[in-house]
């Protein structure tokens, strides 16, 4: 016998359970330096059956594609666009509906005290060993006077396509959560409310139940929120720029980059990762997405994208050079994604395909 | 589903590709149990066994739309599972804690074999090998073989960690839904407690 045939042996033993512990010694040895590759594929391929034709059933993975292209310089041609009106008017011209996509097609999962729990799966009602109520319409509600044995976290996430949640913490704050979303918070909050709620990524609308003794505050990445008896909209996405806090009610305190900020109603802070700046907010348009609208006033067309792309789960390819028009447009979050387009697809600028969740955009001349 | 007639694979397939989970339970049904027995004969941890085979169906959930290609959909699972079989054999066994997963528990139930008739030439080849084995590899291996590390434990130090597949089995109880109401009329949740309770 040859080497070759002794790691076949080996590997025998191996499955068999008769290896002694040297020869498993060898075993580990031998695996670790690649030696036994040949041998344990062929020993699964004759335990499994598998055939040379078998193999044809593996191609190279598909290609995937660079989401985001390089901006190009901006120019601002403006498109008013009405709401439903324009699509209602336009569909029945739109000749091939080839494929389409709805929102809310992936599932929300709940993290907590070591368990994964679905959360469109489970029915209302206490979920079962938590300190938890699901309602009716994407709840969730956690007692006040749950008594955790130390500080527990959970975590909420809210996959890109999911759908948007309504957590109430235990102090009674409000926070609801949008789609492409994870929130990591205290199952129960101490007295002085020291616990922190990291935004981990994504985009939060909270209302916070104030107490001037123990304010709450939000953590982003490099940026802390705290409230002064406030409503506010943190969004916090990985693939944006930057991250957007924006006041409603209230008062609240930003500290990033080494500085600090007071926030007013109306008012806007913007952290670049390295800045911190306060501007005044467009507030709706901020916090549309909470009550179920897109809203894109002068936006160009990569924000756009980048909004949809989180809300259907879709993934954007480019073709040619992007457009320098910007879009103004209100439309229903609860649309397909193809009803959306169309109303893009009005303003003569641009148009789409969708193949599965792929949607490839055009710039017309 | 009407039971007036079973489906093929390839209809189950095609099914899968549309997204139909229901499907996809059936085709989960007919082979996990065997695809099991292949993933703990290399494995020789049942926990680390159901592991893999979980994670072999997720892969080939998650990669449902790229299966149009498939002819067999038998043959495309069995390469699935062999390949995640010996990628996560080798990443167990290059890793102290997680090397003791596999060895305490093959050694735990060895078949005693008839070491006589062992071949000389074989013996002096795993000789030779074991000169090369520096002594704290050596050591290393009877400190896995003889403690007894938890799965837990083992597996903060794998690759698959075991949150990795808690998160992933997400994925594949929600295809498991059906089959467990069904079956064991338990809800999902209380099956999940069980399943993911160490």
């Amino acid at each position: 016998m040859d080497d070759k045939q002794y790691r076949e042996l080996l590997v025998k033993r191996f499955t068999d359970r008769t290896v002694t512990d040297e020869e498993l010694e060898v075993f580990i040895k031998l695996i670790n330096e690649g030696k036994l590759d040949t041998q344990l594929l062929e020993a699964m391929n004759k335990d499994m059956g598998i055939t040379k034709a078998d193999e044809v059933n593996f191609l190279p993975p598909v290609k995937t594609y660079k989401l985001w292209p390089r901006l190009a310089g901006a120019a601002a041609i403006m498109f008013l666009l009405g709401i439903g009106v324009f699509y209602t008017l336009n569909r029945q011209k739109h000749k091939i509906i080839t494929e389409d996509i709805l929102p809310f097609t992936e599932m929300a999962i709940l993290k907590s005290g070591g368990r994964t729990i679905l959360l469109d799966s489970i029915k209302s009602g206490k979920i079962f060993q938590t300190n938890i109520t699901k309602s009716h319409g994407e709840q969730l509600v956690y007692d006040k006077f749950f008594e955790p044995s130390g500080v527990m976290y959970d975590t909420i996430q809210i996959p890109r396509g999911g759908r948007p949640y309504t957590v109430t913490l235990s102090d009674g704050s409000k926070v609801i959560l949008n789609a492409a979303t994870t929130l990591r918070y205290p199952q129960r909050f101490s007295k002085n409310r020291h616990e922190q709620v990291e935004l981990i990524s994504g985009e939060i609308y909270v209302e916070v139940v104030h107490n001037a003794e123990a304010p709450l505050q939000v953590k982003t990445s490099g940026q802390v929120i705290t409230d002064i008896g406030t409503i506010f909209n943190i969004a916090a996405y990985t693939d944006e720029h930057d991250t957007r806090t924006t006041l409603v009610e209230g008062l609240a305190k930003i500290n990033a980059a080494g500085k600090e900020k007071i926030l007013s109603p109306g008012k806007q802070a913007i952290f670049t990762g390295s800045n911190l700046t306060v501007e005044t907010a467009n507030v709706s348009q901020a916090t549309a997405w909470k009550d179920g609208l897109f809203r894109f006033n002068g936006e160009r067309i990569e924000v756009v994208m980048r909004q949809l792309a989180r809300w259907y789960n879709i993934e954007v390819n480019y073709e040619g050079k992007l457009t320098d028009e910007v879009f103004y447009a209100r439309v229903n979050r609860k649309r397909s994604i193809r009803e959306v387009l169309n109303i893009l697809e009005r303003s003569q600028k641009v148009k789409f395909k969708v193949e599965g969740r792929r949607v490839t955009i055009w710039t017309r001349p | 589903m009407e039971s007036s007639h079973i489906l093929s694979d390839s209809e189950l397939l095609l099914k899968i590709i549309a997204g139909d989970e229901n499907s996809f339970a059936t085709l989960y049904d007919r082979y996990q149990k065997n695809i099991y027995n292949y993933v703990y004969r290399y494995v020789h941890s049942a926990e680390m066994a159901d592991d893999l085979t979980q994670e072999v169906f997720i892969k080939i959930w998650n990669s449902r739309k790229k299966l149009g290609h498939v002819k067999s959909f038998k043959g495309y699972l069995l390469i699935t599972a062999r390949n995640h079989t010996i990628d996560n054999l080798k990443a167990a066994l290059i890793n102290e804690n997680a090397m003791g997963e596999v060895v305490r528990n093959l050694v735990s139930r060895r078949v005693l074999a008839d070491d006589n008739i062992i071949e000389k030439d074989y013996a002096a080849f795993l000789q030779s090998e074991l000169a090369k084995l520096p002594d704290r590899t050596r050591e290393v291996f009877r400190l896995c073989r003889d403690e007894g590390l938890s799965y837990e434990q083992v597996a903060q130090q794998l690759k698959i960690s075991k949150n990795a597949v808690k998160n992933h089995m997400v994925f594949s109880l929600k295809i498991l839904k059906t089959a467990v109401n069904k079956e064991l009329g338990i809800s999902l949740v209380v099956f999940f407690a069980t399943l993911l309770s160490p």
